[in-house]
C-alpha cells in the first residue's frame, strides 16, 4: 500500500503534487502568494526616485539631441542659418560640448555670422582633440584667416 | 578572462531584475514559487524555482519575461544619461550611475542556459502542440547561442546597444 503523501514544506497531509513535490493546500497557496522581500521594495523605491530625477532632465537632453539632428540635416541641405539656429539650441543645453561648439562654429561661418564663429573659436581654443569635427573646424578657421588677411591686403572689403 | 561571478557582482542589479522578471510572470500566472534567490555569489547568481506551468505559452513567457523586463527597464534608465555622456561630453556622476545601472540591467536580459533547459524540458513534458514546438525549439537554440555569445561579451554589447539605441530611435522618430 502507498504511504500517504505529506507536504514537503510543513509535513501536513498533502493534497497536491506540483512537479512531484507534495504540498498541502495552505502551503501551495502560500507559495502562490509569496510576497516580494521588503528590501526589494526599498531598493526599487530609491532607484525609482533617482530615475525620476534623471527623467526630469531627459526632455532637455532629448530636445538638444533632436536640435543637433535637425542642424545636421539643415547643414546637409546647405541651409546654414537654420543649422546655426539648431546648433545654438544644443550649445545652450551643453555649453562645453566640443562637438556642439565646433558644429555651431562651422555652421555660423557658412551662414556669414563671423561674430558667432569667433565666439565658438574662443571657447574651443586650447582643447586637445583628434575628432573629425575639430579637423573640419581648424580647416574652416584657416580659410577664415586667409580671407581676413586678403581683406587687410585689399583694404577692408566685406567678407 | 573575467570569471562570471565577478561580472555578476559588478552588474548585480541586472541579476535581481532578471529574477524579478521570472517572478513577476509566475505571479501573473498564479504559479507557486517554491524557492527564489534574487542574487548570490555563486552559479547561478540567481534563480526562481516554480511549479509546473499550465501550457508551453506560459512557460515561454516566464522564460522570456526577463528579456522583456530587463530590456525595457535598462533602456528607460540609461536613456536620460546617454545623450549627455556619449554625445555631448556633459555627463555628471548621476549620468554615469544611470548608465551603469541601465547597461547592467539590459545585459542580463538574455535567458540563461538554465532557463533554456527548463523550457526544453517543458516542451517535451505534457501536451505541447506541434506549432508551439516549432516556435519554441529555435528559441531554445537562440538562448544557447546567446549564452555562447556571452564568452565574447555579447551580453555587454547588447546592454550598451539597448542603452545607446533607445534615445537614437526616439530622436529618429521626433527629429
Amino acid at each position: 500500500m502507498d504511504e500517504p503523501q505529506v507536504c514537503a514544506a510543513c509535513g501536513q497531509p498533502a493534497a497536491f503534487a506540483q512537479d512531484e513535490l507534495p504540498l498541502c493546500p495552505a502551503c501551495l497557496q502560500a507559495m502562490i502568494d509569496r510576497p516580494l522581500p521588503r528590501w526589494l521594495y526599498v531598493t526599487a523605491a530609491i532607484i525609482g526616485l533617482i530615475v525620476l530625477l534623471a527623467l526630469l532632465k531627459f526632455p532637455a537632453s532629448l530636445g538638444a539631441e533632436i536640435a543637433f539632428e535637425r542642424g545636421k540635416r539643415a547643414e546637409a541641405a546647405r541651409n546654414y542659418p537654420l543649422a546655426e539656429q539648431q546648433y545654438a539650441i544644443v550649445v545652450k543645453r551643453f555649453p562645453s560640448s566640443t562637438l556642439a561648439l565646433a558644429r555651431l562654429g562651422i555652421a555660423s561661418y557658412r551662414a556669414g555670422d563671423i561674430v558667432m564663429t569667433i565666439d565658438c573659436y574662443d571657447k574651443l581654443r586650447g582643447r586637445e582633440s583628434s575628432d573629425k569635427v575639430i579637423i573640419e573646424f581648424n580647416a574652416m578657421m584657416s580659410e577664415l584667416e586667409q580671407k581676413l588677411e586678403q581683406q587687410q591686403v585689399h583694404g577692408g572689403q566685406e567678407l | 578572462m573575467i570569471p562570471g561571478f565577478l561580472i555578476a557582482i559588478v552588474t548585480f542589479p541586472g541579476v535581481i531584475v532578471h529574477e524579478l522578471g521570472h517572478f513577476v510572470f509566475c505571479k501573473l500566472f498564479k504559479l507557486p514559487v517554491f524557492d527564489v534567490c534574487f542574487f548570490r555569489v555563486g552559479n547561478p547568481s540567481g534563480y526562481v524555482i516554480h511549479g509546473a506551468t499550465k501550457n508551453a505559452g506560459q512557460h515561454m513567457l516566464i522564460t522570456f519575461g526577463p528579456f522583456i523586463v530587463n530590456t525595457l527597464l535598462g533602456a528607460v534608465i540609461a536613456a536620460p544619461a546617454v545623450i549627455p555622456v556619449m554625445q555631448f561630453d556633459g555627463g555628471g556622476l548621476l549620468d554615469y550611475f544611470l548608465i551603469w545601472l541601465g547597461v547592467s540591467i539590459a545585459m542580463h536580459a538574455f535567458p540563461s542556459t538554465g532557463d533554456a533547459a527548463s523550457l526544453w524540458q517543458g516542451l517535451w513534458h505534457g501536451q505541447t502542440s506541434i506549432p508551439v514546438k516549432i516556435v519554441a525549439v529555435p528559441l531554445v537554440g537562440l538562448i544557447y547561442l546567446g549564452a555562447l555569445g556571452s564568452v565574447v561579451w555579447l551580453d555587454l554589447l547588447y546592454g550598451i546597444g539597448v542603452a545607446w539605441l533607445f534615445p537614437k530611435m526616439l530622436v529618429a522618430l521626433l527629429a
